[in-house]
């Protein structure tokens, strides 16, 4: 078995970075050999207005949704990426992934794109998660070539 | 057992006055009246699903087509059952598909379209009847007002089926909502202006506009409030929360209209619409937030079922009411045309014209060009028009002027629904808010053909096993659909490589659907016997927590992601 070469932290909120983005930061991974971790982060703009109760509920069918994305697109690539996990956190975006990166020691962290950041741009963002984790910050261009293709079974 | 004038009902054999034995028998006729338009309801409900026509545009041609027999069944409605028993949850239902946090955010221009343009449109419409018509000036005013209450059921039901973004649905539902409001206050204050002794200044019409639509409001808020942190917040029963939530749609109504009444100061009321609206906002925006999945689907599914009864009693009642083999059709036919004109070039100004404004005003929220189109053309009218209209057989205007308003209002709304109701969705996919692109239906296209042909092999390969088709022609057909599904299979992956975000998508809508199967199983189960009532409801009650946080992540997702291109000019 290939040694992981750090982790790679796959982040999305709010809906961000769905489908191409995922698929491109899997290849990214197994390109540098490092496992996966997706954190989906519940962000007070989208979420705050909602209850504990409602958002235990929205973290554990998230959990379930995200487990079986990260699944299609493994079995979609050739390559593979030595571990992969889904996480959900809820709180700001900053904040969750500074505290994700330091428990983990992530050397990359990837954005999903479309960014939706509210009034900051995206240069601030990346560069206060930067100087935040000390990881390497970039966003996935989900405009980049197509990925492998799914293979229906 | 009966004698001369007295009937004996029941089993105590007491004498009932033969007074009551026809209050009773009147009863039962319209009993039996209402039971007939609730069947044709019904009936029209599963022919429609078959046409693909909205439900609206056919009962407003069933309405039409009752016109032409008045008498088909005996029921009267009285103005009072109608504004005090239809009306409430009309509106009441509409509120609770609002969701405040999407309000809030487009609330100027929602208050701004609704209030500033259902004003100028009750005036406008009202000086172009008043002068092409020649209907009396206040009874004109209160056309204005009623014909100004859009009604979006129509066109709601196209945004959900084409996956229009929501912040569209937002502005025309928050319009549609708040233009209901404001229309009935004008429409009660020029229908009281027509009754002897009172008059219509401007400056009288605002500042009973300002007391009775704040009053109004304020008792929502605090009924809504209350019923919310109160009951709502600390019980969790989908039956007691369904029940006071009805009894909340009525009471801010009723507290409203007889608030005079109950503090003791004569003729002082206050809009029992408005207090509905804002009391439906409340529950909306705090007290569902704190009820369970259970809770919010039994309710919103009464509410669903309640909206439902009484748009079909509305559009059918209407058709009753207007008898089209006594008017004269050729100068009604003129009405309605001015009729037409007059919301429709009224429409356009107040579509564009303060949609110019409030881009000025609030360049940040400004209403995409392709959203005005949509607003504009899909201003449809519909139940609450008619109700209001209905109202005006208990005004002071002189019946002929009430025929003439009901004719209009209903060419109105038969012209919005068959013209405008059924050429939206048309509008809506040129214009490209479709969320379903092209690559999506293509998608659709090729799982549905999977999907066909591997019935089509399964089909064959019984015939086979049954002996019916000989193994030799079962094999080979078999294989020959095997090739297609493969084809098509390919064309798949292929079609997701290239269109990577369908992806998510089609996983969205294969977990709602794995979850309804999973909803079947367990009612098979409980069915069976295999498992008890109490752990099936358990085991569903978690289904139903999945579902309701399928569509949560859903609807987030949805609200931050733009439709594509054309929304940037505005």
């Amino acid at each position: 078995m290939t040694e992981s070469a750090g982790e790679l932290v796959y982040v999305s909120w709010g809906g961000t970075g769905r489908g191409a983005a995922l698929r491109a930061a899997y290849e990214q991974a197994a390109e540098a050999s490092q496992s996966l971790t997706y954190l989906a982060i519940l962000d007070p703009p989208h979420f705050a207005d909602l209850d504990k109760r409602l958002i235990g509920l929205v973290v554990e069918e998230l959990e379930w949704l995200l487990n079986a994305h990260m699944r299609t697109v493994a079995q979609a690539s050739s390559r593979q990426v030595t571990s992969t996990r889904v996480i959900v956190r809820t709180g700001e975006v900053d904040d969750e992934v500074e505290a994700l990166a330091k428990s983990t020691g992530a050397t990359s962290i990837v954005l999903g794109a479309p960014i939706d950041i509210g009034a900051r741009s995206v240069t601030d963002l990346v560069e206060a998660l930067r100087t935040r984790t000390g990881a390497d910050v970039s966003i996935v261009d989900p405009e980049a070539p197509p990925g492998p293709e799914l293979q229906l079974t | 057992m009966s004698t001369a004038g007295v009937l004996t009902l029941g089993a105590y054999d007491q004498p009932v006055p033969i007074l009551a034995a026809e209050a009773g028998s009147n009863f039962l006729e319209q009993e039996l009246g209402v039971v007939v338009l609730l069947a044709v309801a019904a009936a029209m409900a599963i022919i429609v699903k078959r046409i693909k026509v909205p439900y609206t545009v056919a009962l407003v041609l069933v309405g039409l087509a009752f016109a032409f027999f008045p008498n088909f069944v005996d029921l009267d409605f009285s103005p009072e059952l109608i504004l005090g028993l239809l009306i409430p949850p009309l509106l009441f239902e509409a509120t609770l598909h609002l969701p405040w946090p999407k309000l809030k955010a487009d609330l100027f221009p929602v208050l701004f379209f609704a209030l500033g343009g259902t004003m100028l449109g009750t005036f406008a419409v009202g000086y172009i009847v008043w002068a092409l018509v020649g209907v009396p000036w206040l009874a004109a005013v209160a056309f204005g007002a009623l014909i100004s209450a859009t009604d979006p059921v129509a066109v709601i039901a196209f945004f959900k089926s084409l996956g229009v973004t929501k912040r569209l649905s937002v502005l025309v539902e928050g319009e549609s909502l708040f233009n209901d409001a404001v229309a009935f206050v004008a429409f009660g204050l020029a229908v009281d202006a027509a009754t002897p002794g009172e008059s219509f200044g401007i400056g009288n019409a605002i500042s009973n506009f300002l007391i009775v639509g704040g009053g109004g409001l304020a008792v929502g808020v605090v009924l809504g409030g209350f019923v919310s942190q109160v009951v709502l917040a600390r019980v969790d029963d989908a039956l007691i929360e369904t029940t006071t939530s009805l009894a909340l749609a009525y009471g801010s109504f009723l507290v409203a209209e007889e608030f005079g009444l109950i503090i003791g100061v004569d003729d002082l009321h206050f809009s029992g619409i408005l207090a509905v609206v804002a009391a439906g906002l409340m529950v909306g925006t705090y007290g569902l937030r704190n009820t369970s999945p259970t809770t919010r689907i039994t309710l919103e599914y009464f509410w669903e079922v309640l909206a439902f009864l009484v748009n079909s009693l509305v559009f059918l009642v209407i058709g009753l009411k207007i008898n089209l083999r006594e008017i004269d059709i050729a100068e009604n036919a003129l009405n309605v045309l001015i009729a037409i004109g007059a919301i429709l070039v009224t429409r356009f100004v107040i579509v564009y014209g303060f949609g110019a404004i409030h881009g000025k005003l609030q360049p940040s929220r400004r209403v995409p060009m392709a959203f005005k189109h949509v607003m504009y053309w899909g201003g449809l009218r519909g139940a609450i028009s008619l109700a209001l209209a209905l109202l005006l057989e208990e005004s002071d205007f002189a019946p002929e002027v009430v025929d003439t308003l009901l004719v209009m209002t209903f060419g109105v709304v038969l012209f919005t629904l068959l013209v405008q109701g059924t050429t939206i969705s048309g509008l809506i996919a040129k214009l490209g808010l479709s969320g379903q692109e092209a690559n999506q239906r293509h998608q659709q296209e090729i799982q549905a053909r999977i999907y066909s042909r591997r019935a089509g092999a399964a089909e064959i390969k019984r015939l086979g096993d049954e002996g019916v088709l000989f193994a030799s022609m079962s094999n080979a057909m078999q294989a020959t659909y095997d090739q297609d599904v493969s084809a098509a299979r390919t064309e798949l992956s292929e079609h997701f490589g290239t269109h990577p975000e369908l992806e998510v998508a089609m996983l969205l809508q294969a977990r709602r659907d794995a979850l309804v199967a999973e909803q079947s199983a367990i009612g098979e189960m409980v069915r069976s016997g295999f498992v008890s009532t109490d752990v099936g409801h358990h085991l569903a009650v978690e289904i139903n927590n999945r579902v309701a946080a399928l569509e949560l992540i859903e609807e987030r997702w949805e609200a931050n992601i733009a439709p594509p291109g054309k929304l940037d000019n505005s």
